[in-house]
């Protein structure tokens, strides 16, 4: 695990490495018929940061997964999937 | 975002003002200018050349930024865009890891080292470019590398 500021509210956050946090934001996306770049605009990020979240590549702060979450109506552990990310 | 706005006005004005002040010197070097005034006169006309690219380069970036402002101002959608993109968090990120700002800063402050120092030897000159050149591809390289990563 590795400690990084989190760059929205420079809180101390615990990343985890790549790939340790899944998400269902594609699945949601499709339910509802929006494209990256809609659900971007919504949630005041870009589309590319939206397709890295998609693919595991980076880990949304806590700010952004919240907003993400709150636009789709959900609670955060929802659409974010926690369940392999190490304690500690 | 309407300080967003105010903060897009305020830089629209230091960039038309840049402008201004980059078309003057260069109209200023183009009426004055001395090329052959260092002995080497290859030398000097290097220098002349690097000194006159920066400035027309340096309008040329902010011509570009003004009208992406300027239509971005006058946009609501294109404003919350630009808006997006430069306060993205991963981006954010990427800019922090590959150097950020004081990265450019320091290729800037050699370069202009680079400029001063060619009026005494030709060799600094050469040497600080090049130190300029390597910093810019590395954090270019560096951008790249961290895009793809992240």
């Amino acid at each position: 695990m590795q400690s990084m500021l989190c760059y929205k509210c420079k809180a101390s956050l615990a990343i985890e490495k790549e790939a340790d946090v899944k998400t269902r934001i594609k699945e949601l996306r499709k339910e509802r018929k929006l494209s990256q770049e809609e659900l971007a605009l919504a949630v005041g990020t870009t589309r590319q940061t939206i397709t890295s979240i998609e693919v595991g590549k980076y880990t949304a702060s806590l700010v952004l997964a919240y907003k993400i979450a709150s636009y789709f109506g959900l609670a955060i552990e929802e659409v974010f999937d926690f369940s392999e990310v190490e304690e500690g | 975002m309407e300080r967003y706005r105010k903060t897009l006005n305020i830089r629209r004005g230091w960039m038309s003002a840049g402008i201004l002040a980059a078309a003057g010197l260069l109209l200023v070097r183009m009426l004055y200018a001395q090329p052959h005034e260092l002995s080497d006169e290859y030398f000097s006309g290097v220098l002349v050349g690097v000194q006159s690219g920066l400035l027309e380069g340096l309008m040329v970036v902010l011509v570009v930024a003004v009208i992406k402002i300027t239509r971005a101002l006058a946009d609501e959608d294109k404003l919350r865009i630009m808006y997006n993109k430069e306060t993205d968090e991963r981006m954010s990120m990427i800019r922090a890891k590959s150097g950020g700002y004081p990265m450019l800063v320091c290729s800037l402050l050699i370069f202009l080292a680079a400029v001063v120092g060619g009026y005494f030897h030709p060799m600094v000159f050469y040497s600080l470019l090049g130190c300029t050149y390597f910093l810019l591809l590395a954090q270019i390289g560096l951008k790249v590398y961290y895009t793809r990563k992240y």
